[in-house]
């Protein structure tokens, strides 16, 4: 079920991007190069995430 | 004095690390509502019914819609199996940081908040456009109209859950009794097209039609997003371990179902089909050439009220997403972005903070007046943001 959820949602995400969508996919792009410059720059070190609790 | 559910609930959300801050009052109906209303069949009808059958054609209707239904079944699956075991409001990003690292987690709450500041633009614009068209407001006026509609669903969100969870339910039987009505009146008095019409390939450019009919299932592929809604109203959600995952799942099945029998409706009530797919919007051009006007306005204006519900949830839903992201210190001034008000128990903060960042979306790209596909821009930014939300999340599962 999940390897199945997997392919769709990568078959889904070329769909979204290909022409004549193609600037959602610069869109994607770019949004997704600013957010690893923040994550590495300043979020990597400050973040701590949810607290992991065992349930 | 024994222990209420609600007393459970509150002490499993305490067990994975949070206190209970929001109101908890959504029964199932309402959870499963709140996603029903954001994928909103009518929304997707009205505003994409143009786009599956000038790629695709009536076969795109017949074949596409129910094929992207099926496959978005197993993501769904996937996210409600999670939801069950970690019903926060955080939902895909939570699940993402516990099972792929904090890391996993940063990227997937932010393309989720993108996705969803896109969503909410794409679906209350496109409510604004058909509102100045049918009232015959100047073009000029849309941005305003969007600014009141973003301002009604701030106010409601930020009244609390109770009224929303209200207004969901509602919002659930508007959509049913929509598709039903729609479906009935269509099938009874608009003039009709033989079944194997419904066969028919049609593409309206130069193109394979393999290829249009691949593109054109992005009109199924945009209108099922924000089905993890479900999750982020999990802590305000009772009993959420079992009604936020079938929320999840039967919000899409449903769906997928209904959207099926309105689609086939109205494509059988095609006349002319070159005349369709070239009109402005297909979808009210085939209402007004088979019931007349008049009547088919009166249709247009139940799916437009369906578009204000869902811009309404998934303001609900972006909100929970920024407000837990905010209670784990993941965003600028996360103190104030997970405030929680004290008499009506909404984040509050998170709420306006999300329909402003709505506002700024189309005013940013282009003139109101000179982007008739905004809401499927806004839909196409959207939903990529939110496939990448779900396949991190769906991968940490894997791993």
């Amino acid at each position: 079920m999940n390897v199945a959820a997997l392919l769709w949602i990568c078959a889904l995400t070329a769909l979204f991007v290909l022409p004549p969508n193609q600037v959602a996919g610069y869109t994607f792009a770019g949004a997704l190069a600013l957010l690893c410059a923040y994550w590495f720059v300043w979020m990597r070190a400050r973040f701590k995430g949810p607290p992991v609790r065992d349930i | 004095m024994g222990e209420g559910p609600l007393d459970r609930d509150a002490e499993q959300l305490r067990r994975l690390g949070y206190a209970q801050q929001l109101l908890r009052d959504m029964g199932g109906f309402a959870n499963f509502a709140i996603s029903f209303s954001i994928i909103s069949i009518l929304t997707g009808a009205v505003t994409l019914y143009g786009h599956g059958l000038r790629y695709g054609g009536p076969l795109e209707m017949t074949l596409g819609w129910p094929l992207v239904s099926l496959l978005t079944l197993p993501v769904a699956a996937s996210l409600a199996q999670l939801a069950s075991s970690y019903p926060t409001a955080g939902a895909l990003y939570h699940w993402a940081s516990l099972l792929g690292g904090r890391g996993a987690g940063f990227f997937t709450a932010w393309l989720n908040c993108i996705g969803q500041f896109a969503i909410t633009a794409g679906i209350d614009y496109g409510l604004a456009q058909f509102v100045v068209a049918l009232l015959g407001l100047p073009p000029q006026r849309t941005l305003a109209v969007y600014a009141a509609v973003l301002l009604s669903h701030a106010v409601l969100n930020h009244l609390g859950v109770r009224l929303v969870a209200r207004l969901n339910d509602l919002s659930a039987w508007v959509h049913i009794a929509g598709v039903a009505v729609l479906a009935i009146v269509l099938a009874a008095f608009a003039p009709r097209q033989p079944a194997e019409f419904l066969l028919t390939r049609f593409t309206d450019a130069p193109r394979p039609y393999w290829l249009g009919f691949l593109l054109g299932l992005l009109q199924a592929g945009w209108t099922f997003t924000g089905f993890d809604a479900s999750a982020h109203v999990s802590e305000e959600t009772r009993d959420p371990t079992r009604t936020a995952p079938w929320g999840i799942f039967l919000s899409v099945a449903v769906s997928g179902l209904a959207g099926w029998v309105l689609l086939l409706a109205v494509t059988l009530a095609i006349g002319d089909l070159r005349a369709t797919a070239a009109a402005d919007n297909p979808f009210i051009f085939v209402l007004r050439g088979a019931l007349g006007t008049r009547a088919g306005g009166a249709l247009v204006w139940v799916a437009i009220v369906a578009m204000w519900f869902c811009g309404l949830s998934s303001v609900t839903s972006n909100s929970r997403m920024l407000f837990a992201f905010a209670r784990d210190g993941g965003l600028p001034f996360s103190r104030q972005l997970a405030a929680v008000s004290e008499r009506y128990r909404s984040p509050h903060v998170a709420v306006w903070v999300s329909t402003a960042a709505a506002r700024s979306a189309p005013s940013r790209s282009t003139p109101a007046t000179a982007c008739p596909s905004g809401p499927a821009c806004a839909r196409a930014a959207a939903a990529g943001g939110r496939a990448s939300g779900r396949g991190t999340s769906v991968a940490g599962r894997r791993r």
